[in-house]
C-alpha cells in the first residue's frame, strides 16, 4: 500500500519489518489522548459525536491533509468551541500569548494547540491536572506488550484460552497485573474493553480487523493504532481485497486459507490470537511473548517463527 | 435478552435508516448477510447512552464484491434497527 502517498507522517509503514514496540508517541500527542478520555469520562468527549463531527469537517475539506493526530484535536477543538467550552478566539489569544512565550519557539503548532486547550480547561475547572496526568501515565503505558502477553498464556494455557474467547474482559481482569502491563505494572484500563472479543486464528483460517468507519482499536490491549491502520486506504481496501491488500503488506496467504475481516463498527473490539509458531514447544511463555507482534494481533501478519529470529 | 433476530437467521441490511444515518458502513447497505452472534443491548461505558441491540452479521465478501471466487468472509456490528428479516 502506498502509504505515504496520503500524505501521513509515514513513521510506520506496511513495509516496514515488523515492530512490536511503536516508535513512542511524542509527548503532547499522549497529551491530547489523555485530553480526550478525561474529557470523555466527563461525558464531555462522545466517541460517536466525534466521529459525526469527523465526517462533516471531512466532507467540508477542513481536515485535508492533516495527520491523524491533527484531525482529532481538529475534531476536539470544534466540538468544544460548539459546546461553549472554548471559543476558538480564546484558544488562539490563548496560542499566541504561548508562541510569544519564547520558551514554546520550536514547538508544532499541534503541541502549542494541546496546551493552549488543557491550560483553558484546566483554568475552567473542566479538568484537573493531576488528574490529567495520572490518565497520561496510563496512556503511555499502553504497548502492544500487554496483547503480547495475553496471547503468550493463552498458548501455553488452554483453559485460559477458552475463557479468553468466551468471556475476554473477564477472563483479562483476572490476570495478574504484572501480566498485562509490560511498562508499569499497572492493571490495564479495563474501561477501554468493556467489550472486547478475542478471536483465534486456525490452520485455515486467518482473522483480521479493521473499522471502517473511524478508528476503533484494542487501545488498552495495544496502545494507538498504527498510521496505516487508520488510513483511508486500508480501511476501503480490506473490507474488498483482503488478501490483495495483506499480500502487498507482506503477508501471501494460501487460497485455502479463508479470511475473516473484523469490521469493529460498534462498541465491540477485536483483538487477534494468532496460531502457535512451530519449533516453540520447549519455549516459556515469556519467549513466546517475544514473538507476538503488534501486527498479528490485528491479524495482518503471523507471529514471528523463532528460525527467523 | 430479548432479541429480535435469532442466530442463523438470514438479514438485509438497510439501504438507509433516517433515525441513524452514519452507523452502519455503505458496503453492507442492501447487502444480505447471517446473524452469528446476538450481543444485546449494549451501553457505551463511555457515554452511557443506550443503543439498539448489536447483532454480529457474517456477509460472504462475493455478497459485498461480487464475482468474489474465495471461501473469505466478513463479521460486521450492526445495530438492530438497521436490520430486516429476509
Amino acid at each position: 500500500m502506498e502509504e505515504q502517498d496520503h500524505g501521513h507522517g509515514g513513521h510506520d509503514h506496511p513495509h516496514d519489518p515488523i515492530r512490536k514496540i511503536e516508535p513512542q508517541l511524542p509527548e503532547h500527542v499522549l497529551r491530547l489522548i489523555s485530553l480526550g478520555e478525561t474529557m470523555g469520562s466527563r461525558g464531555l468527549w462522545v466517541v460517536e459525536d466525534n466521529r459525526l463531527k469527523g465526517d462533516e469537517l471531512k466532507s467540508k475539506g477542513l481536515t485535508k491533509g492533516l495527520s491523524y493526530f491533527e484531525k482529532r484535536f481538529t475534531i476536539m477543538r470544534t466540538v468544544l468551541a460548539e459546546k461553549g467550552i472554548i471559543s476558538s478566539e480564546e484558544l488562539q489569544t490563548r496560542i499566541n500569548i504561548l508562541k510569544e512565550g519564547g520558551a514554546t519557539k520550536d514547538m508544532q503548532s499541534l503541541a502549542l494547540g494541546v496546551m493552549a486547550a488543557t491550560d483553558i480547561l484546566v483554568e475552567k475547572e473542566v479538568v484537573k491536572r493531576d488528574e490529567l496526568d495520572r490518565k497520561y501515565e496510563q496512556v503511555r503505558a499502553r504497548t502492544p506488550m500487554t496483547g503480547a502477553r495475553i496471547v503468550a498464556r493463552a498458548w501455553v494455557d488452554p483453559d485460559f484460552k477458552n475463557r479468553l474467547k468466551n468471556d475476554a474482559v473477564n477472563a483479562i481482569t483476572k490476570l495478574d497485573s504484572e501480566l498485562l502491563s509490560a511498562n508499569s505494572g499497572e492493571p490495564i484500563d479495563t474501561w477501554r474493553i468493556t467489550h472486547l472479543k478475542i478471536i483465534e486464528n486456525e490452520d485455515k483460517v486467518r482473522n483480521v480487523v479493521v473499522c471502517t468507519l473511524c478508528s476503533c482499536y484494542p487501545r488498552g490491549l495495544l496502545g494507538e493504532p498504527p498510521e496505516w491502520y487508520t488510513s483511508d486506504e486500508y480501511r476501503e481496501r480490506v473490507v474488498k481485497e483482503p488478501r490483495k491488500v495483506l499480500a502487498e503488506m507482506g503477508d501471501n496467504l494460501p487460497d485455502n486459507v479463508e479470511i475473516r475481516i473484523f469490521d469493529s463498527t460498534a462498541d465491540t473490539r477485536y483483538m487477534v490470537i494468532p496460531n502457535r509458531p512451530a519449533g516453540t514447544e520447549a519455549f516459556s511463555e515469556e519467549q513466546l511473548a517475544d514473538l507476538v507482534t503488534r501486527d498479528s494481533l490485528i491479524g495482518v501478519a503471523d507471529a514471528e517463527s523463532p528460525a527467523r529470529k | 435478552m430479548d432479541s429480535k433476530f435469532s442466530v442463523g437467521e438470514r438479514v438485509r441490511i438497510k439501504m438507509e435508516n433516517a433515525e441513524d444515518p452514519k452507523r452502519v458502513p455503505k458496503y453492507i447497505r442492501g447487502k444480505l448477510g447471517l446473524v452469528q452472534e446476538a450481543r444485546g443491548e449494549l451501553v457505551s461505558p463511555k457515554d452511557h447512552h443506550r443503543r439498539p441491540p448489536v447483532y454480529s452479521v457474517v456477509f460472504s465478501l462475493d455478497e459485498i464484491v461480487s464475482g468474489d471466487q474465495s471461501t473469505d468472509r466478513l463479521f460486521v456490528d450492526v445495530f438492530e434497527d438497521w436490520m430486516l428479516r429476509e
